[in-house]
C-alpha cells in the first residue's frame, strides 16, 4: 500500500495523493525535521504559523536542503483533508529502515528488543512505536505481512517513529532463534498466557515479540520463543487493545529496571 | 442513533440492552464470523436483520472508525443502528464506593479524540474499572467510533458526565474516593495495589490537567519518559496507570 512504484520521483501525479505519505500539524512535522532522518519531499507552511516557529522550520529546512514553500491554511487543509494540520504539512519519502545487523550490534549490555509479528493496524503501530521511545525499547524490528511505516503511523506515533530505530526482518523464526543463541529472552505477549509479566524477572537481555490484532503471534514463533507473558485481567472485556497491551508488557520491563536501579537514560 | 461497524460493539449492546439495538444490516457479501454471530442473537431476542446493499455515505470518510473497515473493502460488512447509551448520575456512579474491596475510577478531562475514549473504555472494563467521569465542554461526544474502539467496553462501564469537573472531582472526594491525577510532570511514584478507593484523573492530548483540576487531586503521578518524546498516549497511560494500581 506504500506504493512503492512511483519511485519517489515524482511530485505529481497518481503518488501524489497517496494518503499515507502527509505528515501534519506542528508536533510531527516539527519532530521529523529535528530529527532529520526521514526525508521530507515537500514541506508547505502557512503564513499564519508564529514567527518563533516559521523560523525555526526554515533553518532545519535550510540544513536539510528541504524547499519550504508558503500556503495557505484553505490550500493546506484541502491537501491533508484534516483540520488539525496547525499550518504545517509535510510529504514524506520512503522509511529509512536501519539494517538488521547494524540495529542489533548497536545496543548496550541489557538490550530491550521489540519485534512485531504482522501487525496491520497504523493507528497500532504508530501507538506502539511511540510506547517503545518512551519506555527505552533499543530498537523495533517489524516483520510479516505489517503496515507500512508512512506518515499516517508517524502521526499516530505522535513523532516517535523518527526516534525509534526501526529494522525489517523476513524471518522472524531465524531472528529469534539467533537472539536467543546471543543471550537474549524472548518473550512473546499472549492473552492466553498464565504468567503475568511482574511475577518474571525481565531485568536481563530482552526480546518482547507482539503479534497481528486478530490472530496473536504465529505459532511458528511462539514454538521458538522461551515462553508467554499475560497482563492480570480484573474485568469482563477479553482482551486489551495490542498497542496498550504492548504499553503495559514495556512499562513493566521498565519499572523492573528503575526499581533494580538501572537509570542508564533516566537522568536526562 | 449510533451507526456501529464493529461486531464485537454490537454483540455487546445486544447482549446488555438489545432493546436499544434498532436493526442489524448485512452487505451483499457473506457475513463473517462475528457479524455471523451478531444477526443470530439479534434473531433470538427479535431485532431485525435486513440484507442488502450498505450505503457509502461521504459522510463516513470522515470518521476514523471507518477507516478499519475502508482499508478491508472500502465500505463495512455490515452495520447495526443502536441507540445511545444513557448517563447515569454522579451518585450512582459513585455508588459502590466505601465497600469492602476498593474500586478504581476514571475522569478524563476534556479527551477530544473518539478513539481515545473508545480505546480507554476498552481498557477499563478490561481492568473492571467501576465507572468513568465525562467532561461534557470540549469532549469529543460518544460517537459511534468511540463505541466501536471500545468493543463493547461502553457497555459494561457505567459513565457520567459533569459539565464542572472540579465540583465532581469535590463529590467524589466527599464520597470519599482520593482523586489521583496523571501528568508528564507527576512527581509521585505510581502506588501499588488498591488499598483505597481511587479516581484516576486523565488529562486531554493537546494540554493535560487544568491548574483547577490539580487543585483537586490528592496526588499527582507520572510515568517517567526515557526517550525524547514526552508522554504515552492518553489510553496507553490509562492502562498502565490501572495495571499497577489494580494489583491484588
Amino acid at each position: 500500500m506504500d506504493g512503492r512504484s512511483s519511485g519517489g520521483k515524482s511530485s505529481t501525479g497518481a503518488g501524489r495523493n497517496r494518503p499515507g505519505q502527509w505528515i501534519w500539524g506542528r508536533r510531527v512535522v516539527l519532530e521529523t525535521l529535528r530529527a532529520g532522518r526521514w526525508p521530507i519531499r515537500d514541506l508547505w507552511i502557512s503564513e499564519r504559523v508564529e514567527a518563533e516557529v516559521a523560523d525555526e522550520v526554515r533553518r532545519l529546512s535550510e540544513e536539510l536542503g528541504v524547499e519550504v514553500q508558503p500556503a495557505d491554511a484553505e490550500s493546506i487543509r484541502a491537501r491533508c483533508r484534516s483540520d488539525q494540520h496547525q499550518g504545517m504539512l509535510a510529504r514524506l519519502g520512503e522509511y529509512p529502515f536501519r539494517g538488521l545487523e547494524e540495529l542489533l550490534e548497536g545496543a548496550g549490555e541489557r538490550p530491550l528488543w521489540l519485534l512485531l509479528d504482522a501487525v496491520q493496524d497504523p493507528h497500532n503501530l504508530g501507538a506502539i512505536l511511540r510506547c517503545a521511545e518512551i519506555l527505552g525499547v533499543d530498537g523495533v524490528v517489524v516483520s510479516g505481512d505489517h503496515a507500512p511505516i508512512n506518515g499516517h503511523v508517524a502521526r499516530s506515533s505522535a513523532g516517535a517513529a523518527n526516534h525509534v530505530l526501526i529494522a525489517r526482518s523476513e524471518n522472524l523464526v531465524g531472528l529469534v532463534m539467533r537472539l536467543r543463541r546471543d543471550g537474549v529472552a524472548v518473550l512473546a505477549s499472549s492473552t492466553r498466557a498464565s504468567e503475568p509479566a511482574r511475577s518474571r524477572d525481565l531485568l536481563g537481555p530482552l526480546a518482547l515479540v507482539v503479534g497481528n490484532e486478530g490472530h496473536g503471534v504465529a505459532r511458528d514463533v511462539l514454538e521458538v520463543c522461551d515462553g508467554e507473558i499475560g497482563i492480570e485481567q480484573s474485568g469482563r472485556t477479553e482482551s486489551l487493545n495490542v498497542a496498550v497491551a504492548t504499553g503495559v508488557l514495556l512499562y513493566e520491563v521498565d519499572r523492573q529496571r528503575r526499581d533494580a536501579g538501572d537509570g542508564s537514560a533516566c537522568s536526562s | 442513533m449510533l451507526e456501529l461497524k464493529n461486531p464485537h460493539s454490537v454483540l455487546a449492546a445486544l447482549e446488555i440492552r438489545a432493546g436499544d439495538v434498532v436493526e442489524v444490516r448485512l452487505g451483499e457479501q457473506s457475513p463473517s464470523g462475528a457479524w455471523q454471530q451478531v444477526a443470530e442473537l439479534a434473531r433470538s431476542v427479535g431485532v431485525p436483520v435486513r440484507t442488502g446493499r450498505i450505503g457509502g455515505g461521504q459522510q463516513k470518510r470522515r470518521d476514523k472508525g471507518g477507516e478499519k473497515a475502508q482499508r478491508a473493502g472500502r465500505t463495512p460488512l455490515a452495520v447495526a443502528a443502536v441507540r445511545e447509551r444513557s448517563d447515569v448520575g454522579l451518585d450512582e456512579l459513585l455508588g459502590s464506593a466505601g465497600g469492602e474491596e476498593h474500586g478504581i475510577w476514571l475522569a478524563l478531562d476534556r479527551l477530544q479524540d473518539p478513539q481515545n475514549i473508545g480505546a480507554i473504555f476498552r481498557t477499563a472494563a478490561f481492568y473492571g474499572v467501576r465507572g468513568v467521569l465525562l467532561t461534557t465542554n470540549q469532549s469529543a461526544p460518544l460517537s459511534g467510533t468511540a463505541y466501536d474502539v471500545a468493543c463493547g467496553g461502553l457497555e459494561h462501564v457505567p459513565f457520567t458526565r459533569a459539565g464542572n469537573l472540579a465540583r465532581a472531582l469535590r463529590g467524589a472526594r466527599d464520597a470519599g474516593l482520593w482523586v489521583m491525577g496523571t501528568s508528564e510532570r507527576g512527581e509521585d511514584e505510581l502506588p501499588e495495589g488498591a488499598d483505597r478507593d481511587w479516581l484516576v484523573v486523565i488529562g486531554s492530548e493537546e494540554r493535560g490537567l487544568r491548574r483547577l483540576t490539580l487543585e483537586h487531586c490528592d496526588v499527582v503521578c507520572g510515568i517517567p519518559p526515557r526517550g525524547e518524546i514526552a508522554s504515552l498516549n492518553a489510553s496507553v497511560a490509562t492502562a498502565v496507570v490501572l495495571s499497577v494500581l489494580g494489583r491484588s
